[in-house]
């Protein structure tokens, strides 16, 4: 007897413990219950759904029902909600309000209870903590059984901001990438979509007033977003949870702007032997008419975004050299360098962009150690450099958004653009050891994390490969940094291999992140924490697998 | 004038490229693409009809063509329809070819739209429609009227897959070979099993299967791997197997009644195994074996027995295997003992006696392989093992050595009359570089530039063969997801230079990645999701973005 529950508790102990992210609490039973009617599924609530989150019910209906041709509608009956062998979610949310944002960790929260009669009582706040709490329940569920019944679960984000970033201008990426990236996202708990729109390479967003930037840059006929390919994909990710930062990058990475010969003027193009580098002439009045349409557009095709990001990276000295005349206009505008004269631009991008368009809209720049312009409280500093760094800008209050290029970058090490070699490859281990805490003293705000996929070397035939499992394991530290030290790295692998499981079950060609003999034997495979390489002092090396289960309830409950 | 400058002409588009082109300035539109037509003054055998449905189904893609139609000897004369007159021969379906001759094609196109196509066998009208293919581009075809006369360089062109690591499905295996000929590669050297899986059926040890592979259905039967040999053999592919031995064959012990053969090695992770060579059951096992393989693949010419990275220390894990004194000894390796400890003198400190019994080991493993191979199976096929700088046991003259080891390693060749298949390890591994199965840094990445400065060439004093060379994807970190992004369009630049090494020192460098770029919208277009080789801008601005002459670049980073 006493043999057969400990290993009923080791079994317990692996089950509950391969939901990614991990949640912050929960209380388990010992009870597993078989689901027998998957189609049978219900979803009911006090209130009646309104659109948006009717469209995320159907959503997870689909996953949670895959290949079964189940009916949505049926779902939504109030009839036999007491259906044996079926899911019955019974829904609880303070708000029906649909967001396109939160800010809060508090918002994403959520509570969800499953007794042995396989009802699942979910409490949340608003819809995007829905997604959460439904994503765990699918989690949970995705097996045709449930385990640890009655199972109560309290979860929380550690930070509001979890992303990853994407490039349509070194190539452009479908609507439907950008789609099934959201989708993606959605499955690791994760809300925002970083757009990097437009760059010296292509600018594939159709302007109202000066369509020829888009015409002459594209990279095929039908390759850039319109309007409503903006609305809709803004839609599309609020409904699921995830918000949309857009970025016009400017004043450098903006070669794509002068290709037509009426604008020509506004583009420095930077001496290279390549002519494919270009930034804007910040002395023209053109620059500054050019850019409040562009602006006015995107605020106007954003209207429902809260972040506009205007990139502002890389600008070069020896690129404002090529053109003589900018030395005069600094003399006459006493402006003593190259570092003012981009301080210049800033101010007059930010006065078009407040005192002209009145956009409320706040504004991210990226930083790094080297490119650091002044920045106004408000501002959004993305750092690019790494989170060590930081010690920088120790003085900065602003919001911080992370995405070290170790590791965070997902396209480095395999190439550039010129089939040259280009940085280390950051594995999926680089990511696992990250962490965001800033060097002490440090007196920003840390909103969360983003990986960035840059697109020189990226379409849309490696863009799941290159984004994930890597990002899941973004996703999963952002969420819940303790779960890495109260777990063993093979229970670690152990929740990434089945999410690899999931992904290529809902269709995305991840890379795989070991081969399927370790994949299969976790606990043989990956015994210590970071490998050999590497001192941890936070985890013992050997504890047995009860211990380490009740040092997560016990850590839960002392929270 | 700038306009002509920014062009390359389609017929300078190929890739690989031909040997010799003539071309005109006629350019004429194929209006019926769907009266296209096979001729020949034979009936074509089956194995040729396949050929042509494979590529009937290139030419007119998307189109719905129907194929029975276009091998009907009525209206040959159909205007605005491409109308082939093939010549050959040979009918006779070939599952290797010998020579680079039996793979030369001469080709015809007139304005007419005749295209006369004359060449020895299947495998020559394989590479010749590969080339009328890749010159119809758009339905039209430019610079008519074309003569085109074309063998490949080197024989063997290969790449090799894994299916021990990760499982690939006989669907993948068969779109891996599609993926082949389009780019005139004719090689699909097959490593099946490893210390992780063996997912190979076998007749009498089933179980060695049956325990180690990932899924219920992870394995190949003898019905698939004849289905994946004729379906190769069709477009002028062979086969190469290989059953690595005597490492890498944990795999084989995971039954109880056959964990004895298997020495595991010592390691924190119990994943890596050797064959113990001093038990008679070792060697009955790997008869069973190597009779089921010479069954199963009894229509490829070569197969590949591994034979890579056996360690000291593992064999030393079993302790009796030290007793044994090795009675058919080998009386002259004293040469071998000599460089042996030097080799490993400098990695491992190891002594002359440790030394001695490795080697013995390794010797008489590969002596009573080879006896039962040759002697008691009787089979013809030549063999070849995988040879780099540590790893160096003598070899029969007609065993073929594959070299893994690095390029600037190649004169510490030590068999220099064997016949040689390169597949260097810095430039032609095509899994390294973005971290090993633990997810730690697992070496370089080679670009596809890395590949592109690749060169086909060995020490001086190399009296061997050189057949060729073969790109390598480990499986650790393959899957499916990953399979084609990782060999294209790397591989697609070694099928390049073995074809034509000459092309890229009489080319500019930007009409080389024209070529590419080329050739990668091609593979887009028959949906393999090939990693691109740059930016969109770029590959649409090859001129501006890779001016560069290769010779000059060579040059400069001082490789030759």
């Amino acid at each position: 007897m006493k043999l057969t529950s400990f290993l009923y508790l080791q079994l317990l102990f692996l089950v509950a413990f391969t939901i990614m992210p991990m949640p912050k609490q929960f209380e388990k039973g010992e009870k597993t219950v078989k689901i027998q009617q998957r189609c049978a599924i219900k979803f009911s609530s006090q209130q009646e759904f309104p659109d948006h989150i009717m469209q995320l019910l159907r959503h997870y209906h689909e996953l949670m029902t895959l290949n079964s041709n189940c009916q949505f509608e049926e779902s939504l009956k109030k009839q036999n909600l007491q259906i044996e062998g079926s899911l019955k979610l019974n829904i609880n949310l303070q708000s029906d309000e649909q967001l396109y944002w939160v800010n809060d960790t508090k918002q994403e929260a959520y509570t969800v209870e499953i007794d042995e009669k396989l009802n699942v009582i979910i409490n949340a706040p608003n819809h995007w903590a829905l997604a959460r709490a439904i994503d765990t329940v699918h989690q949970l569920t995705e097996n045709n059984e449930v385990e640890n019944l009655p199972l109560k679960i309290y979860d929380e984000p550690a930070f509001a901001y979890r992303g990853v970033m994407v490039d349509t201008a070194r190539h452009f990426l479908p609507l439907k990438i950008l789609e099934r990236t959201i989708d993606a996202l959605v499955i690791n708990k994760m809300n925002v979509l970083h757009w990097h729109i437009t760059d010296d390479e292509s600018f594939p967003l159709l302007l109202t007033n000066y369509s020829q930037i888009t015409n002459t840059s594209k990279h095929w006929e039908t390759a850039y977003f319109t309007k409503s390919d903006v609305s809709y994909i803004i839609e599309y990710a609020s409904i699921r949870g995830v918000q949309i930062i857009p970025e016009i990058d400017s004043p450098a990475h903006a070669q794509s702007w002068g290709r037509s010969s009426d604008l020509a003027e506004m583009i420095i193009t930077c001496g290279s032997t390549i002519k494919q580098y270009g930034q804007f002439d910040p002395t023209l009045d053109l620059t500054y008419e050019v850019l409040k349409s562009v602006m006015q557009d995107l605020n106007d095709m954003f209207a429902k975004v809260q972040f506009i990001h205007f990139g502002g990276d890389e600008a070069s000295n020896s690129c404002f050299d090529q053109r003589p005349s900018i030395k005069q206009f600094m003399v006459d505008h006493g402006i003593a360098t190259y570092f003012d004269l981009q301080v210049y631009y800033r101010q007059r991008q930010k006065d078009i962009w407040k005192n002209q368009i009145k956009s409320t809209k706040r504004i991210a720049y990226w930083y790094n150690k080297n490119d650091q312009l002044p920045a106004e409280d408000d501002d959004i500093i993305h750092w690019w450099g790494l989170t060590s760094q930081l010690v920088d800008v120790k003085n900065r209050t602003n919001d911080f958004i992370l995405s070290d290029y170790h590791p965070l970058y997902l396209d480095v090490g395999v190439g550039n653009a010129f089939g040259n070699s280009y940085d280390a490859y950051q594995t999926w281990k680089d990511f696992y050891k990250w962490s965001p805490s800033p060097p002490e003293g440090f007196k920003g705000n840390i909103i969360g994390g983003e990986a960035p996929l840059w697109g020189e070397t990226n379409n849309q035939n490696t863009h799941f490969q290159k984004m994930f499992l890597r990002s899941s394991i973004l996703g999963d530290t952002l969420w819940n940094p303790n779960s890495k030290q109260t777990e063993q790295f093979w229970q670690f692998t152990q929740r990434l291999s089945e999410m690899e499981d999931r992904m290529n079950k809902y269709g995305f060609p991840v890379s795989p992140f070991t081969h399927d003999y370790c994949k299969r034997h976790t606990k043989l495979c990956f015994p210590t924490l970071y490998g050999n390489d590497q001192n941890n002092q936070d985890v013992p090396e050997s504890q047995s697998e009860s211990e380490s289960q009740s040092n997560i309830i016990l850590q839960s409950q002392s929270e | 004038m700038i306009y002509i400058q920014f062009l390359l002409l389609v017929v300078n588009a190929i890739m690989p490229m031909p040997n010799q082109i003539i071309y005109g300035y006629y350019t004429v539109r194929i209006s019926n693409i769907c009266q296209i037509k096979f001729f020949s003054q034979q009936e074509f055998p089956n194995h040729i009809i396949q050929l042509l449905l494979h590529y009937h189904q290139l030419i007119t893609y998307d189109e719905d063509c129907d194929f029975e139609e276009s091998i009907q000897n009525i209206n040959i004369k159909v205007d605005g329809a491409l109308k082939f007159e093939i010549s050959l021969e040979s009918n006779e379906q070939l599952y290797w070819v010998k020579t680079t001759k039996e793979e030369a094609y001469e080709l015809n196109i007139d304005e007419n739209l005749n295209v006369r196509i004359k060449t020895s066998n299947h495998w020559g009208l394989a590479r010749a429609l590969d080339t009328v293919n890749q010159l119809t581009i758009n339905n039209q075809i430019e610079n008519l009227p074309i003569y085109i006369n074309d063998e490949p360089q080197y024989i063997h062109r290969g790449v090799m897959i894994d299916t021990a690591r990760n499982f690939l499905p006989v669907k993948l295996i068969k779109r891996t070979i599609d993926a082949l000929v389009i780019n005139k590669l004719n090689v699909l050297h097959w490593h099946i099993t490893d210390d992780e899986s063996f997912p190979l059926l076998l007749t009498n040890y089933s179980q060695i299967t049956n325990n180690s592979k990932f899924w219920k259905d992870g394995y190949f039967t003898k019905e698939d791997i004849q289905d994946i040999i004729e379906y190769a053999s069709i477009r002028g592919v062979q086969i190469i197997p290989e059953i690595d031995t005597p490492a890498h064959i944990y795999s084989w012990g995971r039954s109880f009644e056959l964990t004895q053969i298997i020495i595991a090695c010592d390691s924190d992770i119990q994943q890596y195994g050797q064959l113990d060579p001093t038990l008679d059951f070792t060697y009955e096992v790997l008869k069973s074996v190597m009779q089921d393989l010479n069954d199963m693949f009894a229509k490829v010419q070569f197969i590949h027995f591994g034979g890579n990275e056996a360690s000291i220390s593992c064999f030393e894990q079993k302790p009796s295997i030290k007793e044994f004194m090795d009675q058919n000894g080998i009386k002259n390796y004293f040469d071998l003992q000599v460089y042996y400890i030097g080799v490993f003198k400098l990695f491992n400190k190891l002594t002359f006696q440790q030394i001695t019994y490795f080697i013995k080991h390794l010797f008489l493993y590969r002596k009573r392989q080879k006896d039962i191979w040759k002697n008691q199976i009787k089979s013809q096929k030549k063999i070849i093992y995988w040879y780099n700088k540590q790893h160096q046991l003598p070899a029969d003259q007609e065993d073929i050595i594959q070299w893994c080891g690095q390029s600037n390693e190649l004169q510490d060749i030590k068999l220099k009359t064997n016949p040689i298949i390169l597949s260097d390890y810095d430039l032609l591994s095509l899994d390294i570089g973005i971290g090993d199965s633990f997810g730690d840094p697992d070496d370089f990445y080679q670009s596809w530039k890395d590949v592109y400065s690749w060169v086909p060439k060995l020490a001086e004093d190399f009296n061997g063969q050189l057949l060729g060379a073969e790109a390598l994807l480990w499986g650790y970190t393959n899957t499916r997801n990953t399979h084609f992004q990782k060999l294209f369009l790397r591989s697609s630049i070694l099928g390049d230079i073995l074809w034509n090494s000459n092309s890229k020192t009489s080319e500019q460098f930007w009409q080389f990645t024209q070529r590419l770029s080329e050739m990668e919208d091609r593979m887009n277009k028959y949906r393999f999701p090939v990693s691109p080789f740059t930016s969109g801008y770029c590959k649409s601005q090859t001129q501006v973005c890779f001016p560069y002459f290769y010779i000059i670049q060579q040059n400069q980073t001082g490789k030759t």
